[in-house]
């Protein structure tokens, strides 16, 4: 029986290594129309690379990866509705309730799709915010592109760690959508320190997208959606857990604090035969 | 809660090669009481695993009629008779889960979830096993076994609950205590239960009524204090 949060992780995986895989494969079939984006990107900028002259080039690849970030907003609002669903489940697992896949997983996406759908999508917005405040500054296009940059950058750094206790929320209490921001900004801001360096750590994996081979491109993806994304969100639930109980539930929901772990005495009966 | 009934039953193995049959029930008759044990003794080879068998439904009788609560189930198969049945080996999917395993005989019977996940953590709890809730049945001790085997028994509230020797594969210690469990458990789901062992003192400690079985028919069906003051 687990008696911490990494033993949880460490019995997930172990003894629920199948359902964390089919997890994967819901989230790589949600992810599809945003994989299916970055790849017609990449393809395009391939061809716009191999024109000759230089400013063409330039407009091109800029306005192709524009596109592509801009179609990528709604895409990423799909790869939200799967994810909740995929962080229903996980919360089941994570509490040691029994769990009910189908049930589970569409109960998840109807009751908390629409929030992880805007969280995503918002974040996707952000992302293509500074892309453009970059490749502003990149080519000059407004004396103001470095502050731009900067105001981009902060707004990514400040939105991005909320985004694990926002998802993580949604499957414990029933709260608002502002609420919940409200909530994951605070809590984010309060454990900074720890925050931004596990997200940093579970969205690492994205890094090797950047790798300029097809092969590696297309194990990459595979690897992020079917395996990454769904440890990561196992991650964030156990991490968010932590931090949730530190400092919300035991004051106001003691039922909930350490739910799925047994400390030392909750065996009871469990372990004497 | 029903009372079983038999008039008559036989079941007869044939030997394929001499052609012969072999009597294994012979003329049983019985009368088992609604919401009581009934602990069924007898030498082994008596015939106690197939009586146990024939209500469940998994063995067909060869003549004779039996009943619950006046309804003919003779002809019913297994899964048309409200009946569980618990066996010495468990018969748990490895694979899965306590939950995914007791919950195995509601999702064929498409119980709708949520009262499928009530009744099946409901009945992990009555028996002590709620926090093994998400273990898989390899990393159970035997005793935990047979309480997630009993579980997926009663979660689906049978009328006839028949236990074939459940603790006998268990140490001394194990079977005390689940012995103790099962009583009380027996009292609160108020099911008609017929419970096979060798076990002296566990068909003691446990039975309402007791019946003896004696070469493939049931010589004596009596209350069990009248029984155990006769017999001692």
């Amino acid at each position: 029986m687990p008696h911490n949060r990494f033993q949880v992780f460490a019995d997930v995986c172990v003894n629920r290594f199948s359902l964390i895989l089919g997890l994967g494969l819901i989230v790589l079939l949600f992810a599809l129309p945003l994989i299916a984006t970055v790849i017609m990107r990449n393809v395009k900028v391939s061809e716009a690379e191999t024109f000759a002259d230089a400013e063409e080039k330039a407009v091109l690849i800029y306005s192709y990866i524009n596109t592509a970030g801009l179609v990528a907003i709604p895409c990423a609002a799909v790869l939200g509705t799967g994810l909740s669903g995929v962080f229903g489940v996980i919360r089941k697992l994570v509490w040691q309730d029994g769990v009910l896949f189908k049930h589970d997983f569409f109960t998840s996406v109807k009751e908390n799709g629409l929030h992880f759908a805007l969280y995503s999508a918002f974040a996707a917005l952000i992302y293509y915010l500074v892309q453009l405040t970059l490749r502003g500054t990149y080519f000059s296009i407004d004396a103001g592109a470095d502050a731009a940059v900067v105001a981009s950058v902060v707004a990514a750094a400040l939105y991005i760690p909320t985004i694990p206790f926002s998802f993580v929320q949604s499957t414990v209490y029933e709260l608002g959508f502002f609420k919940k921001f409200v909530n994951s900004f605070l809590l984010a801001m309060r454990t900074f320190y720890l925050t931004l360096p596990v997200t940093a750590l579970c969205l690492s994996a994205v890094l090797l997208l950047f790798i300029k081979n097809t092969a590696v491109f297309i194990i990459s993806m595979l690897f992020i959606f079917i395996v990454a994304a769904p440890l990561c969100s196992l991650v964030f639930t156990l991490y968010c857990d932590g931090v949730l109980d530190k400092f919300i539930n035991k004051d106001h929901f003691p039922q909930i604090v350490d739910k799925g772990i047994y400390r030392n005495g909750d065996d009871n009966g469990t372990k004497t035969e | 809660m029903a009372t079983i009934t038999a008039r008559k039953l036989n079941k007869y193995y044939v030997d394929k090669k001499t052609k012969t049959a072999t009597a294994v029930l012979y003329d049983v008759d019985f009368e088992f009481p609604h919401a009581k044990t009934t602990v069924v003794l007898g030498p082994s080879g008596c015939g106690k695993t197939t009586l146990i068998k024939t209500i469940a439904g998994l063995l067909p009788v060869d003549d004779g009629k039996l009943y619950f609560n006046k309804k003919d189930v003779t002809d019913l198969s297994a899964n048309e008779r409200n009946v569980a049945l618990v066996t010495q080996e468990y018969a748990l999917y490895p694979h899965l889960t306590v939950f995914d395993n007791v919950a195995y005989p509601l999702k064929i019977a498409k119980v709708p979830a949520e009262e499928l996940r009530r009744r099946v953590n409901e009945t992990l709890e009555a028996l002590n096993i709620g926090l093994l809730s998400s273990r898989k049945i390899r990393q159970l001790s035997g005793g935990q076994r047979q309480r997630a085997a009993l579980a997926r028994a009663l979660v689906k509230e049978p009328e006839v609950l028949l236990l074939d020797e459940p603790l006998s594969n268990l140490d001394k210690e194990t079977r005390t205590k689940l012995s103790f469990e099962l009583k009380t458990l027996f009292k609160k789901t108020g099911a008609t239960v017929v419970y096979v062992t060798h076990n002296d003192e566990e068909a003691r400690f446990l039975a309402d009524v007791v019946a003896k079985m004696d070469n493939g028919t049931v010589t004596l069906v009596a209350d069990a204090a009248d029984y155990y003051r006769n017999v001692y």
